[in-house]
């Protein structure tokens, strides 16, 4: 065989030629480099499958790993410097966010931030004192009052309480707000940093705050021994929690001055120096911060907030999803309900009802519907649509009210049409028919009738002008981008139905309705189910039209007239301008994990459904 | 089929279903139309009128204007006018009762600047450099003459600007070494080119010295350089075909031009340049990693986990949300390789980034992935026509699998893979949410190619179709001038994006129609 002189025939496969290309390969089926180039190419094919599985991984593992410091906290080491390197790292550092040396005096007219109040305290009661009104409040300290401190955030301070309970002693750090309260003018907000007992030598704690994290550093001396504490400023949890080495006992901490720097804290005593560096303070976020509503400084109540840029520095910064999460939810659920009508019916209709001739045209028409940028989709929503419900709200709405009203006038106008005999008319003309009543219907509802309609606006004097309408244009829009996309997939599920049921049925003297009913529906379920899902899932990637259409406003609210704003677009917004070291990265790469999770559930039960469908059916009809 | 059932009332349910049908359809032809007929309308020549209005403080203004024959607003005239002193056009909403339209004596010129603005004036005049005194009325003979001079005087100014050039560097380099022995020559260069400025100064004095005078509304003679001026017509006075050739001329401008006003007028050159490259980059990453998976799956891949798991990933590559995409691309490839290139290739520019910032490069890395499962899903329907006892027939003639693939599958299944390619391009150049965090901004200062070794920029950021549609809406454009061109640029997007789909499916159409027999 290997010394013969052979032919190769390639035929191209057409039905009514048939080109023969004669190939010598004698000439070069001797020489290795064949056997070589096609170990070559067959390795090249596998790095290939291989390589895209290993982008699949690099995609899921950045993700994770970005979003990964959500479960872990920041670290910190401390160390002895000799007093040399302590004196360069000094001189060296810029300014420090602040220098803090612990206070035990008592608390006498004390100005707070704002310079607004006076605190002083006796009998064990702190009272604040408004100095413009002098309106006067105070409030009640189990304990004796040990020290105090003040935030860098207006109306925000800290204080140490030492309590006595059967011999063995408290101490107690607390953050007080002055909150301007509705009713009683002021009003206190306590919240407990955190709570330890001691035995002898009167214990003594520095807070410090963080400007762009949100952390609040707490330096306390327990029966000599230092310790570091580490809170969330928000959800007030211990991150980190150790003992200071490198302090000996002797030394008391009103001798020493701590000092805070972004990164690292500073001990600083005439004879020795002792540095404590952060480590991954982008960490310092919590799950709680992100899903369990909060009560920032500031606020109330707990609520869920989204407001990564403070308008202060030292303000917290809001990092609660759930107004992210609701806001998708909202704008994909409202698309669903748009897009599955819409887009069933059609496939129903294309798949089923519709004559051979409307099917070829209306498929690729459909498919070139999804092919259209959803930048121009938002494009016309956002310049065209908006205005347009703004202006015409209820003509918006009677629309969606009147198109039922209207087949059944359609069925009515049949049923005459029947009674005379004009059936024919009617039949295999029913997209012509709805084309001409639906653009007669947006005429009647935006010209013929919206004169009358606002003028009952006025006689009601119902205020639409405060209503946030970009939420329904938001569904219309997503819901007639996403509708091509359920429209194939169900479609496919429709007409992958074998056509030998569609038949059967036909013969035991099913109408079209029965059939699509009790045979075609049925078997297609799971495809169509699996469709809506794949639809959801794309609703609720969808970046460009919300973010083109609504005002992107962080609201947690179910209301279809409060704004929104979706995680998609939220990650275009904010992204580009977020640190690479800050929590607000974290975040936001959480976010994107958890779309890409959302889709990758969705997709994959889709695909699942899909499989056992096929499945069975392959065990039903083969 | 429906002559198969019996007859029924299924009127209202087959209905239903074709009103949804006719909505959608109606929802594609609508979103055509309008885009046609908006960003169509970016190209009219509109007429330009003399105007009364009275503002609101009831002071009655005359102006020359264009007339937008757009009747959004009710009883609303809107024009567009020429401020000289902002050198600036503004749009006015002018209520019904506030305007009275003059009879147009004079012709009204539109003058159409560099700079993107237009200038509406009457009684033309010219004013020669060579002979200041004398003033030449509008003819086109004079204008055309001018035009050939102004052309003479910007390529003698050129070409001494590129003699300048390397005397300047020249100059640099010995005020830099500072020795004596280059003494002489530094002075000499010093005064070639002391004299080669005041040549130049010359020429630009010449070249302001060519002015076009012209009158406003309410006879305030003005007079700019003719130099700034792109082209100038008198809207009203055109015949059919010359209204049809100044359209052409403006969409010759849209697809040739820089964006000018921050993206209100002129053209989207750098946008298309950006987005036809990136689309090239991208394809050319794409195309072998897609055909060779697809090739796997089909010819090698043994019915294991490995081919599950595979199979598995690329159906949810297709379903994971772009922005999902653009994420990974910042987090990856900016943040991690590019950064990490940026410390071992051009560590000297740090800490300023070359590839650790979004590019070029990175988009289309992303946009890659992207598009990966379309590319996979089409090859493979291909290869899945070939029929297998051509396969076999060449393993049995001794050919290796390579040499099969190559001559057998491949050339069978190459419409299909230039499908895929077409289809990933409609995709790519359609997807503007990954690349407006891993590139595209919405006005970049150079293009990625220019004359300058490497020639291709991969670092460079670049502009994008999709992201200055995106950008004119998100930046509230609403000025009907901006909003058109903003539709123009989409309504090309939409034309590139539905012409190729359509070219990708008329060729899946004849593939299926070659193997029909099967």
């Amino acid at each position: 065989m290997m010394g013969l002189h052979f032919t190769w025939v390639l035929c191209s496969m057409n039905k009514y030629q048939l080109t023969c290309t004669h190939m010598k390969l004698s000439h070069q089926h001797n020489k290795p480099s064949r056997f070589f180039t096609d170990r070559v190419f067959r390795g090249g094919v596998r790095a290939s499958a291989l390589l895209v599985i290993m982008t699949f991984l690099a995609l899921i593992s950045t993700l994770i790993y970005r979003a990964a410091p959500i479960l872990y906290t920041p670290e910190v080491t401390f160390t002895k410097l000799a007093p040399q390197q302590a004196m360069t790292m000094l001189t060296d550092n810029p300014p420090a966010l602040s220098t803090m040396q612990p206070h035990n005096e008592h608390l006498e007219n004390v100005r707070l931030m704002s310079n607004l109040f006076e605190l002083s305290h006796h009998d064990n009661r702190i009272v604040v004192r408004q100095l413009k009104t002098d309106f006067k409040i105070s409030f009640p300290v189990d304990g004796e009052l040990m020290g105090w401190q003040i935030s860098q955030q207006p109306n925000v301070f800290y204080v140490q309480i030492r309590q006595q309970e059967n011999e063995s002693h408290i101490l107690q750090i607390k953050r007080i707000q002055l909150l301007s309260h509705p009713k009683t003018g002021l009003a206190f907000q306590e919240d407990l940093l955190f709570k330890q007992a001691y035995q002898s030598i009167p214990p003594l704690a520095v807070v410090g705050e963080n400007d762009i994290h949100n952390i609040i550093h707490v330096v306390y001396s327990l029966d000599g021994q230092k310790h570091y504490l580490m809170l969330n400023s928000v959800t007030l949890e211990p991150l980190n929690h150790q003992r200071i080495e490198g302090l000996p006992k002797e030394v008391n901490l009103s001798e020493v001055t701590v000092t805070f720097y972004r990164n690292k804290l500073v001990l600083h005593h005439d004879q020795f120096v002792v540095l404590g560096e952060f480590s991954a303070l982008h960490s310092a976020i919590t799950i709680a911060e992100l899903l369990s509503p909060q009560q920032y400084v500031g606020y109330y109540d707990a609520e869920y907030l989204w407001q990564t840029n403070p308008s202060l520095d030292f303000q917290d910064r809001k990092y609660n999803i759930m107004p992210l999460l609701i806001g998708s939810a909202k704008a994909s659920l409202l698309a669903l309900l748009v897009a599955i009508p819409l887009a069933l019916g059609s496939a129903i209709y294309v798949g089923y009802f519709a004559p051979r001739v409307i099917q070829r045209t209306l498929k690729p028409m459909i498919e070139v519907l999804e092919a259209i940028p959803s930048v121009a989709i938002g494009l016309i929503a956002a310049i065209w649509l908006v205005p347009l419900t703004e202006a015409a709200l209820l003509s918006f709405l009677l629309f969606i009210v009147l198109l039922p009203v209207m087949l059944l006038s359609a069925h009515g106008v049949f049923l005459l049409a029947k009674w005379f005999g004009l059936k024919h008319i009617f039949v295999s003309m029913e997209l012509g028919l709805q084309v001409l009543l639906i653009l007669a219907l947006v005429w009647f509802c935006f010209e013929g009738i919206s004169g009358p309609l606002n003028d009952m606006l006025l006689v009601f004097a119902i205020d639409t002008i405060s209503l946030d309408k970009s939420t329904l244009v938001v569904a219309v829009a997503l819901g007639i981008a996403i509708s091509p996309t359920i429209f194939s997939l169900a479609e496919d599920a429709l007409s992958g139905v074998s056509n030998s049921m569609i038949k059967a049925a036909a013969a035991l003297g099913a109408t079209r309705l029965q059939t699509l009913q009790y045979v075609l529906l049925p078997a297609a379920a799971p495809g169509i189910i699996a469709a809506v899902m794949i639809g959801l899932g794309r609703a609720f990637g969808e970046t460009m039209i919300v973010l083109m259409v609504t005002g992107n406003t962080p609201i947690a609210q179910w209301d279809v007239f409060a704004g929104l704003r979706a995680l998609s677009a939220n990650l275009v917004i904010e992204l580009p301008e977020a640190n690479q070291m800050n929590s607000h990265m974290t975040v936001l790469f959480v976010t994107a994990l958890l779309l890409f999770l959302f889709t990758f559930v969705l997709n994959s039960v889709a695909e699942l459904i899909k499989y056992r469908y096929t499945k069975s059916l392959r065990g039903l009809y083969d | 089929m429906t002559k198969l059932y019996k007859p029924d009332n299924s009127f209202i349910t087959i209905n239903l279903a074709a009103s949804a049908a006719a909505m959608l359809s109606l929802a594609l032809i609508g979103l055509i139309m309008f885009v046609l007929i908006k960003g169509l309308s970016y190209f009219i020549v509109y007429p330009t009128v003399n105007v009364q209005i009275t503002d609101k403080h009831g002071n009655a203004l005359e102006y020359y204007a264009q007339l937008y024959d757009d009747k959004q607003v009710q009883e609303e005239h809107v024009l567009l006018v020429y401020h000289p002193n902002i050198q600036k056009n503004q749009q006015l909403f002018v209520h019904d009762d506030n305007i009275i339209y003059r009879p147009i004596i004079h012709p009204i010129w539109t003058l159409h600047l560099n700079d993107g603005s237009q200038i509406f004036a009457s009684h033309l005049t010219f004013q020669s450099s060579s002979e200041p005194n004398k003033i030449e009325r509008y003819s086109r003979a004079a204008y055309s003459d001018l035009r050939d001079e102004i052309y003479q005087l910007h390529t003698q100014l050129r070409t001494l600007t590129t003699t300048l050039i390397p005397l300047n560097i020249e100059l640099a380099t010995f005020t830099e070494s500072g020795s004596m022995k280059d003494k002489i020559r530094y002075e000499k260069t010093h005064m070639q080119i002391m004299s080669l400025m005041a040549q130049k100064q010359q020429l630009e004095t010449q070249l302001n010295g060519i002015q076009i005078h012209y009158q406003q509304a309410d006879g305030t003679p003005l007079s700019i350089p003719l130099y700034q001026v792109d082209y100038l017509i008198d809207s009203n006075g055109l015949s059919w075909l010359e209204r049809m050739s100044v359209s052409a001329l403006k969409i010759w401008n849209f697809m040739s031009d820089d964006p000018k006003q921050s993206n209100a007028s002129g053209g989207v050159f750098p946008a298309l340049f950006g987005t036809l490259l990136l689309v090239f980059l991208m394809t050319i990453l794409v195309m072998p990693f897609g055909v060779l998976t697809a090739l796997y799956l089909n010819e090698f891949a043994p019915y294991n986990y490995f081919t599950i798991i595979l199979r598995t990933i690329i159906t949810n590559l297709a379903g994971i949300p772009a922005i999902v995409y653009g994420v990974f691309g910042l987090g990856l490839f900016v943040f991690v390789i590019g950064t990490t290139l940026d410390q071992w290739l051009y560590s000297d520019t740090l800490p300023s980034p070359t590839f650790g910032a979004p590019g070029l490069l990175w988009a289309a890395l992303t946009m890659a992935l992207l598009t990966l499962p379309v590319v996979i899903v089409s090859t493979e329907e291909g290869l899945r026509q070939v029929p297998e006892g051509l396969k076999k027939g060449a393993m049995a003639l001794g050919a290796t699998k390579f040499e099969m693939i190559i001559k057998i599958v491949l050339p069978i299944a190459s419409p299909s893979i230039v499908t895929g390619g077409i289809l990933a391009i409609a995709r790519a150049a359609g997807e503007v949410t990954p690349l407006l965090l891993v590139g595209a901004v919405m006005s970049a200062p150079v293009l990625p190619v220019d004359n300058e070794f490497p020639f291709i920029h991969l670092e460079r950021q670049f502009m994008h179709l999709g992201v200055l549609v995106f950008d004119g809406v998100f930046h509230s454009q609403t000025t009907i001038d901006a909003s058109s061109m903003m539709f123009a640029t989409c309504l090309l997007l939409i034309l590139i994006v539905i012409v190729l789909n359509s070219m990708a499916s008329w060729l899946r159409y004849r593939l299926k129609k070659q193997y029909d027999w099967q």
